[in-house]
């Protein structure tokens, strides 16, 4: 179902409104999926897009709606993009999140700042009504509580991130925000959060590249029938194969054997007898 | 360059805390309740943390002093470790820190009162006894920062018959320097040979600089602990492990050689496995090794070839009650 090729690396946005989406639905020329209920979902080249409506429940259910969507993914990379409240930073500041509070459990999750880099980041507190009285230092927004309980257990921490831009504060209230605003603000934002992705996506497809297994591994179980057990060791002697002979292409050295097993046994003998070279390139 | 602090809620008004935070002006602080919602969590990647590591600034409740593992030691009567910190600057490839916790990020306590307070107590229980403080981090490569040996040295100079091994990779040696020597404390390097250090040590200081801080405080008095600890099996290491001894002993001198200790390449099996899984195709962790008993360690034949070699290289060097082989059933230390 989705347009991500499974050994790249891929981001899944999550916005909690249509016009937070929007902006990033035109820039990254997403596409909206045809089966779209209950959420709309968007896709794209290593990207996609689900608007989640608003609330912490709302959003950790899209997360893990797409999650399924996606095909049940662990390496994939998750952010958050959206609007937010603070007392005094100016409108239109962007943040990323390090601290992720959920106001009614007093919950806690601390977003590695993988991302420090790129953006600054200050705490962010999840409402469950619209917070009018700007009393904190930290961000306010509906849905990051949501999104980072289920995203977290969906993916390594790292990969999950959050970005909001200030939508209003104490001296421009949330009631003169509108839809257009919105638009706006993400828009102006677009090309970060494409930075963002970008360094996400990265990371994404350096975990997916680090455990799949080698491609010899799948041409070795076509030629031949391993039993679990026997997989399991074909896995770790083309790992050792991988470290210490890697110019070598394993399969040619291989290929006369005629059994699982004395595949693995000339691996392991080819293995054992290869010297470990260290500090040579 | 530290570029994150967490705090826990406890010590964020502690001296220690405000002096280290005061070091990073630039650092984003961020408090915590307990470290253990940062750190070593479920479901996050040391390999992805490791390019930026973050601080923890933390208030240690309990074990504070801990027994070694059977068979760590350097000829104490009882053998006990001490950690200030977790985690450790470096990057070795070999270090079981990477398998052990599921985050690099380095945990300082900064409640030192009530280490040294168990130390003593510890202490006092019996004669001869050893304190290791390099066994969950290194002892001296952020000391600049966390200012442990100004803190401890004076602890226990003040408790008879009692040793401390700092063991460090690093050179940051300012703080013995400006102490008296200790008869009771030995510096003790972990050293490789350079081909080592270049392609599996990451980030640490050279041999050549690390033998440099070593004389150096060997002529200030210090007793200096040499550790070949791990042995690589590589091609070529019987001349790399002999031109690492000719150099170290050429360089020392023999009077200020507290103790030496070797042990070869080891992990307990579970940690073995999720450093493969950080670093696939390293291959310090493809060469010849075999699980046995929760260890995984050279294959036996490969561990006595790389043993026998270097005790022996060892002995015509020093004399043999200074050397302590660290058999390979026992466990592993930074």
């Amino acid at each position: 179902m989705s347009s991500t090729h499974p050994n790249s690396g891929t981001v899944n946005l999550v916005v909690a409104l249509a016009d937070e989406a929007q902006p990033l639905v035109d820039h990254f020329s997403l596409t909206l999926e045809a089966n779209h209920e209950p959420f709309r979902v968007y896709t794209g080249d290593g990207v996609r897009l689900i608007v989640t409506g608003v609330g912490k429940l709302a959003a950790a259910a899209a997360v893990g709606y797409l999650y399924r969507w996606g095909g049940n993914r662990r390496d994939e990379a998750w952010l958050n993009v959206g609007i937010a409240g603070h007392a005094q930073l100016p409108l239109g500041t962007i943040r990323l999140a390090h601290k992720v509070t959920d106001e009614s459990s007093a919950k806690r999750w601390y977003p590695p700042r993988i991302l420090s880099a790129e953006c600054p980041s200050c705490d962010i507190h999840c409402v469950d009504r619209p917070d009018n009285e700007y009393l904190g230092k930290a961000m306010v927004d509906m849905e990051s509580a949501g999104f980072v309980a289920a995203a977290s257990r969906l993916a390594t921490s790292e990969l999950v991130q959050l970005a909001k831009i200030i939508s209003d504060n104490r001296e421009a209230p949330a009631a003169q925000v509108t839809r257009q605003t919105i638009r706006g603000l993400v828009h102006d934002h677009v090309d970060l959060t494409k930075h963002l992705m970008t360094v996400l996506r990265d990371l994404s497809a350096e975990q997916i590249r680090r455990a799949a297994p080698t491609l010899e591994f799948n041409r070795f179980r076509k030629r031949w029938h391993f039993t679990a057990t026997q997989s399991s060791q074909l896995r770790e002697l083309l790992r050792r194969w991988e470290a210490l002979r890697p110019s070598e292409p394993v399969m040619d050295t291989i290929s006369c054997q005629t059994t699982s097993r004395s595949v693995l046994r000339a691996l392991r003998q080819i293995l054992d007898e290869t010297a470990v070279r260290i500090g040579h390139e | 360059m530290i570029d994150t602090i967490y705090i826990e809620d406890e010590i964020a008004r502690h001296p220690r805390t405000q002096e280290i935070v005061g070091r990073f002006p630039q650092a984003v602080t961020i408090s915590c309740q307990r470290y253990g919602e940062v750190f070593n969590r479920r479901a996050q990647n040391f390999r992805l943390q490791k390019s930026n590591p973050a601080l923890i600034l933390a208030h240690k409740h309990d074990g504070f002093v801990l027994k070694t593992p059977a068979g760590y030691g350097i000829g104490g009567q009882g053998n006990y470790y001490f950690s200030h910190m977790l985690n450790c600057i470096y990057d070795c490839r070999y270090c079981f820190l990477q398998g052990m916790y599921q985050s690099p990020h380095y945990v300082v306590f900064v409640n030192y009162e009530d280490f040294a307070r168990n130390v003593q107590r510890v202490a006092s229980q019996g004669r001869g006894i050893y304190f290791f403080s390099g066994y969950d981090c290194d002892s001296l490569a952020l000391d600049q920062l966390t200012g442990f040996v100004d803190f401890f040295l004076p602890v226990f100079a003040r408790l008879p018959d009692t040793w401390l091994e700092l063991r460090t990779k690093s050179i940051q040696i300012r703080a013995l320097e400006q102490h008296a020597p200790s008869e009771r404390v030995v510096a003790a390097f972990s050293l490789s040979p350079e081909a080592v250090v270049g392609a599996v040590e990451h980030q640490t200081p050279s041999l050549q600089r690390r033998l440099a801080a070593m004389v150096r405080l060997a002529r200030l008095g210090w007793w200096i602990g040499l550790r070949f600890d791990p042995l690589l099996y590589f091609e070529g290491y019987q001349s790399a492990y002999r031109a690492l001894f000719d150099v170290v002993f050429d360089s020392l001198p023999p009077e200020r050689i507290h103790s030496i200790s070797l042990g070869s390449l080891r992990f307990p099996t579970a940690m073995f496995q999720k450093i493969v899984r950080l670093y696939p195709d390293d291959p310090v962790l493809a060469g010849p090794l075999a699980a046995h008993n929760g260890l995984v360690s050279y294959e036996h034949r490969v561990h006595e070839e790389l043993m026998v070699f270097c005790r022996n290289e060892l002995r015509e060097r020093v004399s043999c009650d200074k050397l302590f082989p660290t058999a390979v059933a026992d466990s592993v230390g930074e």
